[in-house]
């Protein structure tokens, strides 16, 4: 089967920074908000009128300039790439940045963007490290903060009716997505892993109506399989940690044979899971998705439970047969995120292989090699 | 008795009491100590569990790391977790408590409690606590501590302070008696006292204080103090005795014997566990001197005792905002480096050197940092040691980018 038109114009908006439909929506007179991570909620942006955009770092070629403001001895390479895209212009379509107290370096994003001359208004949203009804109380305030910072910023108001419907659309965002991942349950998926990941990271870089427009058409390309797929050659691999935003894992591991079946990344299935409660108190229902129903960022304490039951989850709906995990060098919550994964899963007898990488490496070579390994280790030696 | 006399003696007493705070102890905590009570971070609420007179272990400290033993058995412990398979860059002394939880070293606790500060290295040491399967019924209370500085936060962190004592009651048996709570608070606020005026000592040149004694003030105050309930008014007496020889020697007016100080140097950081190989080969060699470091910096921001809201609250700002490597690295870029400057003036310092390598907010912040330093003409140097670590960066390299930074800057002259 050809590939669909459609999915090559997704995976271009996942390759690059700026897209078509950034161009178009600034043409329109359109504000861009950067965020950096889930919990930022898209829908109080979208509700704002504006188009929320989570920045990444894709094509840097180095960090030469954050280098100065974040040591690469002490700081992960994903800020230092973000920081790196802010600073050099490559976000220059940007109106604003709404950055959570994720980690110790994200905290200090705006106060060295403001020191590098950017001018660019940055919000600060401050956030619980901790999945429980008292941190998801104390997050719904920052979220209204948030939203009082937001017009303040921006001289708007943003009415309760566009919340609401912020919320649908992007409750229509997560459902197609997890239609589209429905398609990798299938013995020979039509699509690569790394298709999947450009697929979601796309959903995060774009206008939400054109995107969930353009899912909806790609999921008609695939219409449910015959008798539910032939059974797979290629051993079926998850992806669990950080970032996601990039296909070089899937790449990996296509090239040495494998499928990587799902994503349980920060960009990847992270992102995608469930539906936020539609209803008056939109702050609540946003806190309540990401600390108590859907809390798997690894900066939380007290989702341990929640977090394995979802990994363990996917690795039984996906038929998974083996686990990557990868974090970013200098990211302690993401490695102490590893060793936690590598216990959970010797127990639960699934094979898992850990590496730490580079946001943009220099050499994939010894993570290939170590994938391959994993690869042939699962097959029995029998692999490419 | 001389003043290094008094000092010494002081330095002895205080490294007995911290010992104890070690890994040395753990026969006596699977043998005598119950119920066991281990925190990720007990200077959360020294006050409250010492009023009810449990002791509670913290899992840095009882890594052992920074505080006794020498280099060398640091550094075999170190090559002993990476052997371990952790092999993360987190600081050391996160990655050897984690080492602590994973190996088994650790026997099970009766209560755990966790917290998301200082840095992602002590939420991470949390979540490795939280999972550990053999803990796993271990009854847990996990806080989450603010990044923000408003009456909210501290509002918000003082009712889950409450709630805490209320676990640690239940899971214990051991009471709080509000009376001996507040005997307690009022001994503490006591204590804070004479940290500050023992910090006013700093501003005097030459320096009249040992500086280790200085360092030790804190680890005894909140750390030594949880672990041990029973020496807290030891822990008033040393106070008063090192406040007493800081001013014997302020009065003679000639700094510490044996010392001739030229440079005042501002270790805007956590003393590294090898600075017994750094500083004395700096004051010899240079006079450089230190003169503050974050656990010798010291805010009045004492317990209020006018109800039982108004206690909870002070003690969170108390923690947020006068917890030494908490205040720097919880909050704002702005009061990192307002902070920075305030001490090299009150204190008189020539230059100004941080950058351990696990610090990550501090490191993002020392670009800041310099450029405030460049602006207001101080010498500033991110050195980028491991603090626990010597082979990371040797005391030899160490005192060689301070050299050149006091000779580039003029201050040898």
């Amino acid at each position: 089967m050809d590939r669909p038109q459609i999915l090559e114009q997704l995976v271009a908006v996942a390759k690059t920074v700026d897209n078509e439909f950034i161009s178009q929506w600034k043409k329109n007179g359109g504000k861009v908000i950067g965020y950096t991570c889930l919990f930022v909620p898209e829908e109080l942006i979208i509700a704002a009128g504006m188009l929320p955009f989570r920045i990444r770092g894709t094509g840097n070629s180095d960090t030469a300039n954050a280098d100065i403001y974040f040591s690469p001895e002490s700081t992960c390479s994903f800020i230092r790439n973000c920081f790196e895209s802010v600073i050099s212009g490559k976000y220059d379509f940007l109106d604003g940045l709404v950055i959570p107290r994720t980690c110790d370096v994200a905290s200090i994003f705006a106060e060295n963007l403001r020191s590098s001359g950017s001018k660019l208004p940055v919000i600060q949203l401050m956030l619980p490290h901790v999945a429980d009804e008292s941190a998801a109380d104390y997050y719904k305030k920052q979220l209204l903060k948030l939203k009082t910072k937001l017009e303040a910023e921006y001289s708007i108001e943003i009415p309760a009716e566009r919340l609401s419907s912020a919320i649908s659309l992007c409750n229509e965002t997560r459902r197609l997505q997890q239609q589209f991942c429905e398609l990798f349950k299938r013995g020979e998926p039509p699509l690569s892993g790394a298709d999947w990941s450009a697929v979601m990271t796309a959903g995060q870089s774009m206008p939400k109506e054109k995107y969930n427009s353009l899912l909806r058409q790609l999921l008609t390309c695939y219409p449910p399989a015959v008798s539910g797929g032939a059974a797979s050659q290629s051993k079926r691999l998850m992806l669990v940690g950080a970032c996601g935003d990039d296909s070089l894992v899937a790449e990996t591991v296509e090239k040495v044979g494998g499928l990587l079946a799902y994503d349980f990344t920060c960009f990847g299935g992270i992102s995608i899971g469930g539906q936020i409660v539609e209803g008056s108190d939109w702050a609540k229902a946003f806190a309540r998705f990401r600390l108590i129903d859907y809390p798997y960022c690894a900066i939380l304490i007290g989702a341990e439970e929640k977090r394995k039951a979802a990994i363990t989850l996917a690795v039984k709906d996906y038929a998974i047969d083996g686990i990557i995990g990868q974090w970013l060098d200098c990211c302690d919550a993401t490695a102490a995120g590893m060793l936690i994964l590598q216990e959970e899963m010797k127990e639960a007898g699934v094979p898992c292989m850990l590496f730490k990488r580079e946001y943009m490496p220099d050499s994939f070579g010894q993570i290939t090699t170590r994938i391959q390994a994993l690869c042939e280790t699962l097959t029995g030696g029998d692999m490419k | 008795m001389t003043v290094k006399e008094q000092f010494d003696g002081l330095k002895a007493e205080a490294a007995k009491a911290m010992y104890q705070l070690t890994l040395a102890e753990v026969p006596e905590l699977v043998a005598v100590r119950r119920p066991l009570v281990f925190s990720v971070d007990s200077q959360l609420f020294p006050e409250i569990s010492i009023a009810a007179n449990l002791t509670v272990d913290n899992l840095i400290l009882l890594g052992g790391i920074g505080i006794m033993g020498p280099q060398s058995q640091i550094n075999a412990k170190i090559d002993k977790v990476t052997d371990f398979g952790i092999e993360s860059r987190a600081c050391n002394a996160i990655r050897l408590a984690q080492y602590n939880i994973l190996s088994g070293i650790l026997p099970v606790p009766d209560a755990l409690v966790l917290v998301n500060s200082a840095c992602d290295g002590m939420n991470a040491l949390s979540r490795i606590a939280e999972s550990y399967k053999p803990w796993s019924k271990v009854p847990r209370f996990i806080v989450n501590v603010p990044y923000g500085t408003d009456d909210e936060d501290f509002v918000y962190l003082g009712e889950q302070l409450k709630k805490l004592n209320a676990f640690l009651e239940t899971v214990t048996g051991k009471k709080t008696d509000s009376q001996r709570l507040h005997e307690i608070s009022v001994e503490s606020n006591k204590q804070l006292q004479l940290m500050l005026e023992l910090q006013e000592l700093k501003r005097a040149r030459p320096f009249p204080l040992d500086f280790t004694v200085l360092n030790m003030t804190w680890a005894l105050k909140s750390w030594v103090a949880s672990t041990k309930p029973s020496l807290y008014p030891w822990i008033t007496d040393w106070l008063e005795r090192a406040l007493l020889a800081g001013e014997n020697a302020y009065r003679a007016g000639k700094g510490l014997e044996g010392i001739s100080e030229k440079i005042r140097f501002l270790w805007y950081d956590a003393t590294p566990a090898w600075s017994s190989e750094l500083f004395p080969r700096l004051t010899q060699e240079l006079g450089a001197v230190c003169v503050s470091n974050y656990y010798t910096n010291f805010y009045d921001i004492p317990l209020d005792l006018s109800s039982v809201d108004s206690f909870y609250t002070s003690a969170a700002k108390k923690y947020v905002l006068a917890t030494p490597m908490i205040r720097q690295s919880l909050h704002s870029a702005d009061l990192y480096c307002e902070d920075l400057l305030k001490s090299v003036r009150d204190y008189k310092c020539d230059a100004v050197l941080l950058g351990h390598v696990g610090h990550r907010t501090q490191n993002a912040m020392s670009q800041l940092a310099r450029e405030m330093c460049q602006r207001n003409n101080i010498p500033f140097e991110c050195i980028g040691q491991e603090n626990f670590d010597d082979r990371y960066m040797s005391p030899d390299a160490v005192f060689d980018k301070f050299k050149t930074l006091f000779e580039v800057t003029g201050l040898t002259k």
